[in-house]
């Protein structure tokens, strides 16, 4: 997959690489069970420090998108599980995006096929590599 | 002499003039998405303002190329003409700083002419203006695209095999450090091979394309080249210290053929560096051609003064727009400029010493002096001090006996002959000696022979009779 990263953007880097990370693989452009690049491969090639990859490859093991073994390195989750803390974590960021539509005027029925339409883009990919 | 001089002059710089010209002249040709190393739409090189400056450069060249031609021809006749060999030099020196801030001059022009009609005509690719692009796939493969630097320790073993079997050998010639320099030389460009092959592994992957065939096709090539010309190179180097080391050990000499053979084996690894990087830039442009995904990445403001300055890119090194095969400072980095200053500094230093050192020797004289049993005899820095007591045999002699004598640490000019020598009968000896002048003043030593003469006759002769009656009170 490509990554695209905004150097003047104010995001940070690691959250830029992380929500491009969990974007690839929602759309299925990075399988279950897929290697991702050596974190030294990926600060060289972004031109970032390697601080930064690992940081972003840790908050990825952390919400389980990825795991990291010794020998193997960084590899896409073979079995992604919405648990509690997920489900108390997206409850939360939709509440904010509601609540950010509706101030802005957008209709539920508007929002709704929206998240659907966004939705039905995502087709991550089951198939094991 | 001359005609030597004039020739290596005329086709140094030929191959200069040659060298840029196709690196630089055709810079108006529209390749990954930028003329003169400006991102603009490929359509609009169709525009009139574009292609004005696209004729402009394109005469500037050409009249550029033949004035520098006519200069180079000029200044390699200038060895005829009986002009000195050190204002020769000092003139040409002169001509490659101001041939090579005339080209600096002539790669700035158009490509601010370019950069300022891009503002104008706001051809920015606001998109990819500050992004960075990486590709996962290409990332992962970065390892195994080029050829293995291991190849370089076989090399470098083998360097020093062959060094360690010079020094055991009996004929190891050590004395007058031949061997121990180019053994060191040697070793010093393998390990140089090695560290540029592991930089050339460890650069950056550059992402051409959203597909990632492409990308990996294209940088697998690159890397491919490069390690590939590394290696070589390596190998060729080796060979060229075996070549030495055989000849050091089985004729006990190196004569002039021989290091000749060396040069020729060592420009030989400088071709073979270069050879696989030539058909890079075609193969480049056929692989990018069929790609119909282009990543644009319009980072041309870090560029906009025509060297690179991007204070985001940690980066100290990277690739040239204008010619891939070279690299670019950042001078956002502090370190950049520091370093770039130094270089300018120690190019200059460098030229300034050897001038001074040219000079020196155009006005050298040989100066003999004793003092009671110590005797030393100097010129152009260099000296020979010893104790009249030491002196083996001294005599008076019409020339330099007819043998082959090599410099192994002095200066030689049609003129004189300073310095460290070595001749294949005489062996190990110092010569402070103006050509053409009778008589020579040879001193014995144990340890070596000195050759000494001046300008005025009578005065070797007087040096000589100091140095008889020195040694008969001894012999005494």
């Amino acid at each position: 997959m490509i990554i695209t990263l905004d150097m003047n953007s104010s995001t940070p880097i690691y959250v830029q690489l992380r929500n491009q990370i969990v974007m690839g693989i929602g759309k299925g452009m990075l399988k279950a069970g897929e290697s991702l690049p050596t974190v030294r491969q990926l600060a060289q090639d972004a031109g970032v420090n390697t601080m930064t990859v690992n940081k972003t490859y840790q908050i990825l093991k952390a919400e389980g998108f990825i795991e990291i073994d010794r020998r193997k390195g960084a590899a896409v989750s073979r079995e992604q599980k919405a648990d509690i803390v997920f489900r108390e974590k997206l409850e939360s960021e939709l509440e904010l995006l509601s609540a950010e539509a509706s101030i802005k005027g957008m209709a539920k029925q508007e929002f709704l096929s929206l998240c659907e339409e966004l939705f039905s883009g995502m087709n991550p990919g089951q198939m094991e590599v | 002499m001359d005609i030597m001089l004039a020739a290596i002059i005329f086709f140094t710089d030929f191959g200069v003039l040659l060298l840029c010209q196709i690196v630089y002249g055709k810079n108006e040709k529209y390749r990954e998405g930028m003329v003169f190393g400006v991102h603009i739409p490929e359509d609009a090189m169709n525009q009139a303002c574009v292609q004005k400056i696209c004729r402009k450069n394109h005469k500037r060249w050409k009249i550029f190329f033949w004035c520098s031609l006519i200069l180079a021809g000029l200044i390699s006749l200038a060895t005829f003409a009986g002009m000195e060999m050190f204002l020769v030099l000092l003139i040409w020196v002169i001509w490659v700083f101001l041939y090579t801030a005339a080209v600096y001059v002539l790669i700035q022009i158009p490509h601010r002419e370019m950069y300022r009609l891009k503002l104008e005509k706001g051809w920015i690719h606001e998109p990819s203006r500050h992004s960075v692009y990486i590709d996962t796939n290409l990332s992962k493969e970065s390892g195994h695209m080029a050829l293995s630097w291991r190849w370089h320790l076989l090399f470098l073993l083998v360097t020093l095999c062959a060094g360690i079997w010079l020094m055991q050998t009996f004929h190891w010639r050590m004395a007058d450090n031949v061997g121990w320099i180019l053994l060191v030389v040697t070793l010093f460009d393998g390990v140089l091979f090695l560290v540029l092959h592991l930089w050339i592994v460890d650069r950056r992957n550059v992402v051409y394309s959203r597909s990632s065939e492409v990308n990996l096709a294209v940088n697998r090539a690159v890397k491919r080249a490069w390690s590939l010309g590394f290696l070589a190179a390596a190998g060729m180097n080796s060979i060229a210290w075996i070549y030495m080391a055989v000849q050091l050990a089985g004729n006990n000499w190196v004569n002039t053929e021989a290091y000749m053979v060396y040069a020729f084996l060592q420009c030989m690894a400088a071709v073979l560096l270069i050879l696989p990087l030539l058909p890079l830039a075609e193969r480049k442009r056929k692989l990018l051609y069929q790609n119909a995904e282009t990543i644009e990445v319009d980072d041309d403001e870090y560029w906009q003064h025509g060297w690179y300055s991007n204070p985001h890119d940690p980066k100290l090194l990277v690739q040239d727009r204008l010619n891939s095969m070279n690299y670019s400072f950042n001078m956002a980095h502090r370190s950049a400029r520091i370093i770039t200053g130094a270089l300018m500094v120690l190019t200059v230093g460098v030229l300034v010493w050897i001038s001074g050192l040219m000079l020196q020797l155009q006005n050298a004289e040989v100066t003999f002096t004793m003092e009671g049993t110590k005797a030393e005899t100097a010129a152009a820095g260099y000296s020979c001090s010893f104790d009249t007591r030491d002196i083996e045999a001294v005599e008076l002699i019409a020339g330099l006996p007819d043998e082959r004598f090599v410099r192994t640490n002095g200066a030689s000019t049609d003129k004189c002959s300073f310095g460290h020598f070595r001749g294949k009968e005489t062996g190990k000896c110092m010569m402070f000696l103006f050509k053409g002048y009778e008589p020579v003043l040879k001193i014995t030593l144990p340890e070596q022979t000195v050759y000494v003469n001046s300008k005025d006759s009578a005065k070797t002769r007087q040096w000589y009779e100091a140095l008889e009656l020195a040694w008969a009170a001894n012999r005494r």
